[in-house]
């Protein structure tokens, strides 16, 4: 067969197939090919772009361990802090139990305090010539190349399973996830750059509005990694609550905020925050609400939402919406232009809803890389 | 790390990658070839379709050629850091001033000394923000 259709190319053969029958043959063997094959050569190709993906976070990866090697050495009295940081990359905080969730809420607090002040010893003790502000960044650039590091390692597994068990549910679930994952490593680069120079982030916003009603009066420390100030907007007595910047941290809010209340009655306790938005929707529009405006990991809002209703107070939010990169890459313009809008925002609401000589209470969360 | 074991090892392996695309310029070689040589024969419409089909194929292998050069090209660059803005404005006689973010800058900390009015105190960070360079339009 093979032999006539070389003859027939060479134009030697004895019985010459026409270049129609030809033709009707290649398109038989591919047909055949991919009725046979066709499966496996989209998978083939789906594999491939996984590759490139995988490859593209290992980089990703790579560039966050190097900036934090770096970073480490600026500030460290060891020569290599690198045994250091690749503890660090890998460090992992146990969750509590939740079978029995009564009293879970204060076991996670207790947990992740432990495991803040743990690394934060470890890295004063490598970074010993860093500041206070500059350690915070240290740990928040960690915590980011850890997450980098947690990405890669997740996507390698699938990959891996997906390639050792030949499972196309898998491997397509995981091409699907693709975009979605280069996004985030994305963000993820993009806060490395903010805590390796101490840029604001746009998860600040919530604690530079906080900042923006503060000044020019002086904030005093308050609990842990929080500070307060007091001012007055339009007759009215505004206490003002955020995290200690300008390093990198968002401090514990529902604690600061009991201790708070615990002293006073708030005729209006405003919170105001980043909050993620939908697609489609402007970065910088500030909307609002009732509630606890702050995200995370539960346990300051389980500690401001106990407070709050122990006290009957009012709890207004205010929220200025931002995509997931937005909120831990450099502020951009249109986030700060949020930041005014909802600063001027909070001064209308304070004077709407609090009689003169009233007591408010605004708490601005946020992470303070780079805000005062 | 991968690479340790033989099972775990991903590489982008483009020569299987290169072998198709190959494959296919020999196809739509061989496909234009006998698209011309049909066409001489008066057979106009299947040799205009080989034709095509031919130059779709050549297309196609062109196409992956630039994709994956944009991918090597993306894979091979080190991502380039923000470019970002402080903003300062003097206490004294409110001029204000940008210049490129320097290290240990933060908003409502001090910034450098006022360039007009030379009062020797520092002027206040109001914000520190990413400028985006503006969009170069099309035609």
């Amino acid at each position: 067969m093979f032999q006539l259709l070389i003859l027939n190319l060479l134009g030697q053969a004895e019985l010459p197939i026409d270049i129609g029958t030809l033709m009707n043959l290649v398109f038989l063997i591919l047909f055949l090919m991919f009725i046979v094959w066709g499966q496996r050569i989209q998978i083939y190709i789906i594999m491939k772009d996984i590759e490139f993906v995988l490859r593209r976070v290992d980089l990703m990866k790579d560039e966050g361990r190097k900036m934090s090697l770096e970073k480490l050495k600026k500030h460290s009295a060891v020569p290599d802090p690198s045994a250091f940081l690749d503890r660090m990359l890998d460090y992992v905080v146990i969750e509590p139990v939740s079978m029995d969730p009564s009293g879970v809420v204060w076991k996670l607090d207790h947990l992740l305090k432990t495991a803040e002040d743990r690394i934060k010893g470890e890295i004063k003790e490598v970074a010993s010539r860093a500041g206070d502000s500059e350690r915070e960044n240290i740990s928040n650039l960690l915590e980011v190349a850890a997450t980098l590091n947690l990405l890669y390692r997740i996507l390698r597994h699938y990959y891996i399973m997906g390639k050792k068990t030949g499972n196309q549910i898998i491997i397509i679930q995981l091409q699907a996830l693709l975009p979605e994952i280069m996004m985030q490593a994305d963000a993820l680069m993009g806060a490395l750059y903010a805590y390796t120079y101490g840029h604001p982030i746009g998860d600040g916003a919530g604690a530079l509005v906080a900042a923006n009603l503060g000044y020019p009066n002086e904030f005093k420390n308050t609990g842990r990694d929080m500070e307060v100030c007091e001012t007055e907007v339009e007759g009215r007595k505004v206490t003002v609550l955020k995290s200690r910047g300008p390093g990198a941290t968002v401090g514990y809010p529902g604690d600061a905020t009991q201790e708070v209340i615990k002293k006073r009655k708030f005729d209006l306790i405003i919170m105001v925050d980043a909050g993620l938005k939908l697609e489609g929707e402007k970065s910088g529009t500030v909307f609002e609400g009732i509630g606890a405006a702050i995200g995370g990991i539960g346990t300051e809002k389980f500690k401001i939402e106990e407070a709050v209703a122990r006290k009957k107070s009012k709890l207004y939010g205010v929220i200025i919406r931002m995509s997931l990169k937005e909120a831990i890459t450099p502020l951009t313009e249109e986030v700060l232009k949020g930041v005014e809008t909802a600063t001027a925002r909070v001064r209308e609401v304070i004077k709407e809803k609090v009689p003169e000589k009233g007591k408010v209470l605004v708490i601005g969360v946020g992470n303070t890389v780079g805000v005062r | 790390m991968p690479g340790n074991n033989s099972e775990e090892k991903y590489d982008l392996n483009i020569s299987f990658f290169f072998f198709l695309l190959g494959f296919l310029v020999m196809i739509s070689a061989f496909l234009i070839y006998s698209g011309f040589t049909n066409m001489q024969q008066s057979y106009t419409l299947p040799g205009a379709i080989s034709i095509g089909l031919g130059v779709l194929g050549l297309a196609l292998v062109g196409y992956n050629l630039l994709k994956l050069q944009g991918r090597l090209s993306t894979m091979g660059a080190a991502p380039a850091g923000p470019q970002v803005v402080t903003k300062q404005k003097c206490k004294s006689c409110g001029h204000e001033a940008s210049r490129p973010f320097k290290e240990g800058d933060f908003i409502y900390g001090n910034g450098d000394a006022c360039p007009k009015c030379g009062s020797g105190e520092s002027m206040l960070i109001r914000s520190i923000f990413l400028h985006k360079p503006a969009k170069k339009r099309g035609l």
